[in-house]
């Protein structure tokens, strides 16, 4: 040993050491941060019988919602061949589809060296056939991260580029004048409700939009004290929503004045659901606050594990609230258990649907679709990986 | 025992770097860049006393260089003799060629913890702006500043320099650094080891500033800059005198078609400061004999270039004695 060291000390051997400290900290440097996984939390929306999700690998899927057997699947951004010499490039699907008629509607986020290039998409429910990107050509020169809203044939999407574009829904044109552009980043999806837009942004600031101009309708944004990184929850006239800076807040939709507000010790990211009599929020702090709906007053919280994100989905008189590491819980006004019914073992960050009773999860790492009911049985067999293999033997 | 890693590296490394940089940039008119530059300084001044022991080391490495050859050149037939008395000199010197590449091994927990820090804080990717909010301090201030702009200059700080301006920088900022604190070594095997890492540690880092977010390139070449500096005020050019006294060469250096040979001069195996370049002139061999007989000492007195050129020590080891030294003539001399 003695002899060994005193070969590195003399530098005989400093530079094999050398380049294997180079060598671990070159593979460690994305690992640690996940630089190289595959990435994106677009939550499911059912409807028409199916259920439309964003992939991990870049694909938009619909899958059967009472068989679990896959429809299609259509990537949104090829990646670009790599190279020493091009940049790296990396697809995702962060924003959660939305469907109208016999549309879908998603966003797709891709970064090429540093160079932000995601596009909106409309597609065929029906086949997955892309119908229209906005822009025709070429990208947004940004990324879609927040989900996308549709109604009455108006597609709404948020983008990292300070906008909110409003789209016609059949033919991907533009509806309003010109986007409407914030002072940052727009990550929370827009949220239609009344005739009215509302949408958060990095710039803290909540925008109240005409739906049909893009007009604002309050006299001024209301401002937080945070940026606004999740989707607001419109209900009885009232908007909920949590900012990054630790505070939530309950808005009156007419003016955008406060009603309401209460700190949290961390941010929220998850956009709250209403159950029975309450709201449950869910906080990047572990814990979920619940509030009655009518009062506000503080009906109570929960600590589940790890930092919430997950936005919650209602199952009757309850919320199911998933931990990111993927158990599920089921919480009540009334009852605020904190042991969950069933536990994924698998990261759970993108938001959870319901319809019928039956909860659906999409879960990252391993990545896949569940189907299941508030007892934890699942309804069939998880699709996406069975799909997905289907898919290669296909194209082969 | 991997979760206990993580948390204790999130908590020793990665969080405070993180609530520091967002406290900086928030006293530094909302800066991020500026936070970083100030990150960079208080970075270096608490790595300062490291550094100064890697610049000790050097400045003793180049010390005992004349010392060194001596030993090579007594020992050349006995490696493993040879070996033992490197390492005695090297003990008693408080020298070691090991010293030079340690704070490169020390910064690179730091520049993993930064390249974290930098990420989570300008939102590279959605997933590391979420995975911030662990992070955090609970303080209004904190919260309060993300996301941080991350426009500085040209560049987009939290994704790869698309004009390729800030790798070139980090390559050449690297090299000039590396090239400042490498040491001659009598040992031909180290001799090419060095040049390796010479090359290979500038290049590396400029591909990876090629792919990776610009705040953490920026962080290197701010790094080097003040590395060079710092390490010019305690030692001197270093290694980088060679290229001084390339360029000094090119107008007097003689028969361009002749291969320039090294030898140590005299006065270099007395000390440091008095060693010098040489350069082989043969025409001029009767004024180099005049200048030994008179103890060599205008070349290395008049040599402010050859001063710090110690790192020009030959490399060829025992083979530089049994050159003629009729044959070698300081240029400085010439210029008389």
């Amino acid at each position: 040993m003695r002899v060994k060291l005193s070969k590195i000390i003399s530098g005989k051997k400093i530079l094999p050491v050398l380049l294997l400290a180079l060598s671990l900290f070159i593979s460690i440097l994305p690992g640690c941060s996940g630089g190289t996984a595959t990435r994106g939390w677009s939550g499911i929306v059912p409807a028409n019988g199916s259920l439309y999700l964003g992939g991990m690998d870049g694909k938009i899927y619909a899958v059967n919602a009472t068989t679990g057997l896959g429809k299609w699947a259509t990537e949104l951004e090829p990646l670009p061949a790599g190279g020493w010499f091009q940049p790296s490039s990396f697809a995702a699907i962060y924003s959660t589809p939305a469907v109208d008629g016999s549309m879908v509607f998603a966003g797709s986020y891709l970064l090429t060296g540093s160079a932000e290039r995601g596009r909106i998409f409309g597609l065929n429910a029906e086949t997955g056939a892309i119908v229209w990107t906005y822009p025709v050509r070429g990208t947004l020169n940004a990324n879609v991260i927040g989900s996308i809203a549709a109604a009455d044939g108006i597609v709404y999407a948020g983008t990292t580029d300070n906008k909110i574009y409003a789209l016609d829904a059949t033919t991907g044109d533009l509806k309003w004048k010109a986007p409407f552009t914030t002072g940052n980043q727009v990550w929370a999806g827009p949220v239609v409700s009344g005739g009215v837009v509302y949408a958060g942004s990095f710039d803290k600031k909540l925008y109240a939009l005409d739906a049909v101009t893009g007009a604002e309708k309050w006299p001024q944004p209301y401002e937080t004290d945070g940026a606004i990184t999740s989707s607001a929850l419109v209900y009885n006239g009232t908007i909920y929503v949590g900012s990054y800076n630790r505070h939530f807040y309950a808005l009156n939709a007419a003016d955008g004045s406060l009603k309401w507000d209460f700190t949290a010790e961390r941010g929220f990211w998850a956009t709250p659901t209403v159950a029975g009599n309450a709201i449950f929020i869910p906080c990047l702090d572990g814990k979920v606050y619940v509030v009655e709906t009518s009062t506000g007053r503080d009906l109570g919280s929960v600590s589940l594990s790890g930092y919430l994100s997950s936005s919650p989905t209602a199952v009757g008189d309850s919320a199911v609230v998933a931990s990111p590491e993927g158990r599920l819980y089921l919480l009540s006004s009334t009852n605020l258990n904190n042991s969950p019914f069933t536990d994924f073992k698998s990261e759970i960050f993108a938001s959870l649907a319901s319809m019928n009773d039956t909860i659906y999860v999409h879960t990252g790492k391993p990545e896949e679709l569940y189907a299941l009911d508030i007892t934890g049985k699942q309804k069939w067999t998880p699709p996406l990986s069975n799909y997905r293999r289907e898919l290669e033997l296909q194209k082969k | 025992m991997g979760d206990l890693f993580f948390q204790i590296w999130k908590t020793v490394a990665v969080q405070p770097i993180i609530n520091l940089l967002l406290v900086l940039s928030h006293y530094l008119f909302n800066n991020f860049g500026l936070g970083l530059i100030a990150l960079t300084i208080i970075s270096k001044v608490v790595l300062y006393p490291i550094s100064l022991k890697q610049m000790r080391t050097t400045r003793a490495m180049q010390e005992i260089q004349p010392k060194l050859i001596e030993i090579q050149r007594k020992y050349a037939r006995d490696k493993q003799r040879l070996a033992r008395e490197q390492m005695a000199l090297y003990k008693e010197a408080g020298a070691s060629p090991v010293g030079c590449a340690v704070p490169m091994l020390i910064q690179l927990p730091i520049m993993i913890a930064l390249y974290q820090a930098i990420t989570r804080i300008l939102a590279t990717f959605p997933d590391d702006f979420l995975g911030l909010s662990q992070y955090l301090y609970p303080f209004s201030i904190i919260y309060s500043k993300l996301p941080l702009e991350s426009n500085f200059l040209w560049l987009n700080l939290s994704l790869p320099d698309q004009f390729y301006i800030l790798p070139v920088l980090t390559g050449i900022t690297m090299w000039v650094q590396q090239k400042q604190i490498s040491v001659p070594s009598p040992d031909p095997q180290q001799e090419s080891q060095q040049k390796i890492m010479l090359w290979s540690m500038p290049l590396l880092f400029t591909y990876i500033s090629l792919t990776f977010p610009s705040g953490l390139g920026f962080y290197w070449v701010l790094s080097s800059v003040i590395g060079i500096v710092t390490q010019y005020f305690s030692s001197g050019w270093g290694g980088l005198a060679d290229l001084k006294n390339i360029r000094l060469r090119l107008p007097w250096g003689g028969n361009p078609a002749k291969k320039p040979v090294k030898r140590p001069a005299k006065a270099e195996l007395s000390s440091p400061k008095t060693s010098a370049v040489e350069t082989v002139n043969p025409e001029t061999s009767t004024e180099l004999k005049e200048e030994e007989m008179t103890g060599g000492t205008e070349a290395a007195g008049q040599g402010e270039t050859s001063g710090k050129n110690v790192a020009d020590s030959p490399t060829k080891g025992p083979a530089a004695p049994r050159r003629n030294p009729r044959k070698y003539k300081s240029h400085r001399s010439r210029e008389k």
